[in-house]
């Protein structure tokens, strides 16, 4: 059997009990989510273990008494921006729930009616959509780069274009002029000029070869409604 | 503008860029060819020459904008079947080079010898000589 990945969950909540209730709930889903646990009791100290340690999920509880876990999401996030936060709200409080998720939380849930299944089905949703967030930042990096290579190579091909034809005319008077009848001196020179320009014709032609550089990964943009490809890690 | 014999092949040289079409000329000046040489800018109005005129030889950019070399060269095969076609190109394309292979086109790649050039003309023009002898 491969090995499952191991995440980090941090349980915050003022509330001993509510935690190791949260716990039990974990427990029953330790199969599909094979979470390390570790717990705080208020903002500051999850803030600690935050900067301190490799997060994937936080269970932030906002009613506490060193207060509103709302406050805290933006700091958590500045200290972990790939962190999925889930909100547990009180119940009926919905407007809680709509300003954690505009502050960055990628779910909620209503303290009081959690079930293991509530709580599984929350914390793959928003592990989810920041995996899917870190995708989408990675392809915009890739087709960026891609974009900067592209229009570098396309730059040294219309270079390496423009020289051709100076090359072209130097190349073919020099061997005009190797028929001239000229005193030892002279032609010594043109010789010397002539393997130089067989040497620039070689090199020019190395050059060219830059015309079958692509970037990798090469994407041609999909245009509207085209298909975004996860492009694959080296 | 015609250069050298009128009563030569007639030999086309088609370029957009004035540069290389001009740096062409000056080349095929000194050279002396006993031929009748027209250089043209725009592939249009090479096509229009052909269209009149007798065309023995044509060399050709690949890359113009108003028609690229391979559409004038089929034009003017279909006009002079005999004619040497080269086309001469500041890029190496594979795609290119088979096409030209496919269609019995020369294809030369920048920089290169326009003695070279010449002495291909020379020897397309005395192929079509013999086989219009035999």
């Amino acid at each position: 059997m491969p090995a499952r990945p191991q995440f980090t969950l941090l349980l915050v909540d003022d509330d001993a009990m509510f935690r190791a209730g949260t716990r039990r709930l974990l427990w029953i889903t330790r199969e599909a989510l094979p979470f390390d646990i570790v717990e705080a009791g208020d903002g500051a100290q999850a803030l600690q273990v935050i900067q301190r340690q490799p997060v994937d999920c936080v269970l932030l509880d906002n009613q506490m008494s060193g207060g509103l876990g709302l406050d805290w999401i933006p700091k958590f996030l500045a200290a972990a921006p790939d962190l999925a936060v889930v909100m547990i709200t009180g119940g009926g409080d919905e407007r809680t729930a709509v300003e954690a998720m505009k502050k960055g939380a990628m779910d909620y849930l209503v303290k009081g009616s959690m079930t293991a299944e509530s709580l599984q089905r929350a914390i793959t949703n928003a592990l989810e959509k920041v995996e899917m967030r870190k995708t989408l930042a990675r392809q915009r990096a890739s087709l960026i780069d891609a974009e900067r290579q592209k229009v570098m190579v396309e730059s040294l091909a219309t270079a390496c274009h423009h020289i051709g034809q100076p090359a072209t005319v130097v190349y073919t008077i020099l061997q005009m002029m190797m028929k001239w009848d000229l005193p030892p001196g002279q032609k010594q020179m043109l010789q010397d000029a002539l393997a130089s320009a067989e040497s620039l014709v070689d090199d020019i032609h190395r050059l060219q070869a830059i015309n079958e550089y692509r970037p990798v990964p090469y994407l041609a943009s999909p245009g509207p409604g085209g298909n975004i490809v996860e492009v694959p890690a080296d | 503008m015609s250069l050298n014999d009128p009563s030569g092949a007639h030999v086309v040289f088609v370029d957009d860029d004035l540069y290389v079409l001009d740096s062409m000329r000056r080349v095929f000046m000194h050279m002396n060819t006993p031929w009748h040489l027209e250089f043209f800018a725009n592939p249009r109005e090479a096509l229009e020459y052909v269209k009149h005129q007798p065309c023995d030889a044509i060399v050709s950019d690949i890359s113009m904008p108003e028609m690229t070399g391979f559409g004038l060269l089929a034009e003017v095969r279909a006009r002079h079947p005999a004619a040497f076609c080269v086309l001469l190109s500041g890029d190496f394309c594979e795609a290119d080079l088979r096409e030209c292979e496919q269609w019995g086109y020369v294809f030369l790649e920048k920089p290169c010898s326009l003695n070279d050039v010449r002495a291909l003309i020379e020897a397309g023009l005395e192929k079509a000589r013999q086989k219009e002898g035999a």
